[in-house]
């Protein structure tokens, strides 16, 4: 699958390929794609797929690889330390400093970067922590943990913004007021790499998604495209006697059955037979969300 | 160099926010306080000679030891991977992890050194053993966390890096032509205190080369230690 770079993008990746040490075979094998400016861009795939592995290059954590990588307009190795006063990564645990408070772990690493932070206690605010601010992380729960590690990433305002599972292990009132923290930062014109298995999050944040399977990508489109291509032209009425017909949604309104049905008063609810993001990663990978084998792609 | 600093000042609170780590280095404060008390008062002084050895030898890798263990919990917590995606050099956080508590070792060594006044030596003639005993620090500072995988197999390979230091000091209890002394200079340590035996007896270029040959020793083994941290760093 080959990527055009154009102007605006800020990752433009051509041909990406990265063998481990010991390893014959490659955990990427010649990826390409591109991120825009401003854009929510899903990396998915089942464990093992090579999404960590393509993070870890674009983070410089992961740094002789094959192919060109080019970020914010710079091939990734001409890149010095400066990169990462223009990235944030968000990690899938929460890794902090335990016997520091939230407030002290939030300072050290600011005091890391050149450029100036935001102050702690505001980015606290954020995910609902300033109460906490001076108490040990130590004492926090998986939940704040998570919270703390994804003001981190941001607090420093980076361009371009890696995140790993953002909302694991947080509730639903939380994991919402990530997300909608995450809209805003691409609101704002930031890019937004995001690693996840919470296909609910990608639906609602991503622009692009990409599906890795065994280090390629398998597919990379829009969610909406992915879920229509996955999909059936098809819409299910179910009726009061707990009967379910489908019609095809082409010429839906002209169709006489189904606005006969409609006209009957027995109509209890309509849906549209689009496929979810999560049959199309069953689809795509081959592989449920809820196995870690895989099953026979379908 | 404010990132270093800013490493320095966070390795500083780490270890006062660890109990542990406290009693270590306060101990090793109420023992050189002890033995220089001792000394002053004039009681037992047969003991001086070695218990000063001894205290110079043996804490230095408890203070590589406090350390590695800050290295090895961050990489336990996975902290480390959060330095390595910060503008913070890896390198230079090596060079804050090693010269911090070098710097503290050296500092300990002659301020105890003076205190006691157990062995009288100028400073020129101290400096090199000291230097040699010294790079005990940065080698256990680096080679804990380049082969640990946690905690535990920390304070393992930690008791086994310390018996290999300490071992040295068996060397003042045997006698001086024992046929298996030769045996002790596997130690880079032995080879410090071989240095400060022969500066007490007067051979001064037997006490350079003992300590010269010694810091070698121990700088090639704090070379392969660094190899081994920074590779682990890279994975």
């Amino acid at each position: 699958m080959a990527a055009i770079a154009k102007d605006g993008d800020i990752i433009s990746v051509a041909e990406l390929t990265y063998t481990y040490k010991g390893q014959s075979r490659p955990a990427v094998d010649g990826v390409s794609f591109t991120v825009a400016r401003g854009e929510i861009f899903g990396l998915l795939g089942p464990s093992g797929a090579g999404k960590s592995t393509t993070q870890k290059v674009l983070t410089r954590q992961q740094r002789h690889f094959g192919g060109q990588v080019s970020i914010m307009g710079k091939p990734l190795e001409t890149w010095g330390s400066d990169y990462f006063e223009r990235i944030g990564v968000g990690f899938e645990l929460p890794n902090h400093y335990l016997k520091f408070t939230a407030r002290e772990n939030l300072s050290f690493f600011a005091s890391l970067y050149a450029r100036p932070s935001r102050d702690p206690r505001d980015m606290m605010a954020m995910v609902g922590l300033e109460d906490y601010a001076d108490k040990k992380v130590e004492t926090f729960s998986k939940g704040m943990r998570m919270r703390l590690n994804f003001v981190r990433a941001i607090q420093h305002d980076p361009e371009l913004i890696f995140l790993d599972e953002p909302t694991a292990g947080l509730d639903p009132v939380n994991a919402g007021i990530v997300k909608s923290l995450i809209a805003d930062l691409a609101r704002a014109g930031k890019t937004v790499v995001l690693t996840t298995h919470n296909m609910n999050d990608v639906d609602q944040l991503c622009d692009r998604i990409s599906f890795m399977v065994d280090g390629r990508f398998a597919a990379l489109d829009t969610p909406q495209a992915l879920k229509s291509a996955h999909g059936r032209r098809m819409v299910a009425v179910g009726t009061a006697d707990a009967q379910m017909v489908e019609f095809p949604l082409d010429g839906l309104g002209d169709d006489p059955s189904f606005l006969a049905l409609l006209r009957s008063g027995t109509v209890e609810r309509i849906h549209s037979q689009e496929a979810s993001l999560d049959k199309v990663f069953t689809n795509v990978t081959g592989h449920r969300l809820d196995q870690a084998e895989p099953v026979a792609a379908q | 160099m404010n990132r270093v600093l800013a490493v320095i000042r966070h390795d500083l609170v780490s270890i006062t926010r660890d109990s542990i780590m406290v009693n270590v280095v306060v101990m090793m404060i109420v023992v050189a306080a002890l033995a220089s008390v001792l000394r002053h008062m004039g009681l037992y002084p047969e003991w001086w000679h070695n218990t000063q050895l001894l205290l110079l030898i043996a804490y230095m890798p408890g203070m590589g030891y406090l350390f590695a263990m800050l290295i090895v919990d961050e990489m336990d917590s996975g902290v480390n991977q959060v330095l390595l995606v910060s503008p913070a050099s890896a390198i230079g956080v090596f060079w804050a992890r090693v010269s911090l508590p070098t710097a503290f070792v050296l500092a300990y060594a002659f301020a105890f050194i003076n205190a006691a006044r157990a062995i009288e030596l100028p400073f020129h003639q101290w400096l090199p053993p000291v230097l040699t005993l010294s790079m005990s620090v940065s080698w256990v500072t680096l080679l804990v966390p380049a082969l640990s995988r946690d905690k535990v197999q920390a304070l393992g390979l930690f008791k086994i890096l310390n018996l290999y230091v300490a071992i040295a000091t068996v060397g003042l209890f045997i006698p001086q032509d024992a046929w298996y002394r030769p045996v002790l200079w596997l130690t880079p340590a032995s080879w410090a205190l071989n240095g400060i035996q022969a500066f007490i007896a007067g051979e001064d270029a037997q006490g350079y080369a003992w300590s010269a040959g010694g810091l070698i020793f121990f700088g090639l083994l704090v070379a392969h230690a660094a190899w081994l941290y920074l590779r682990r760093q890279a994975q």
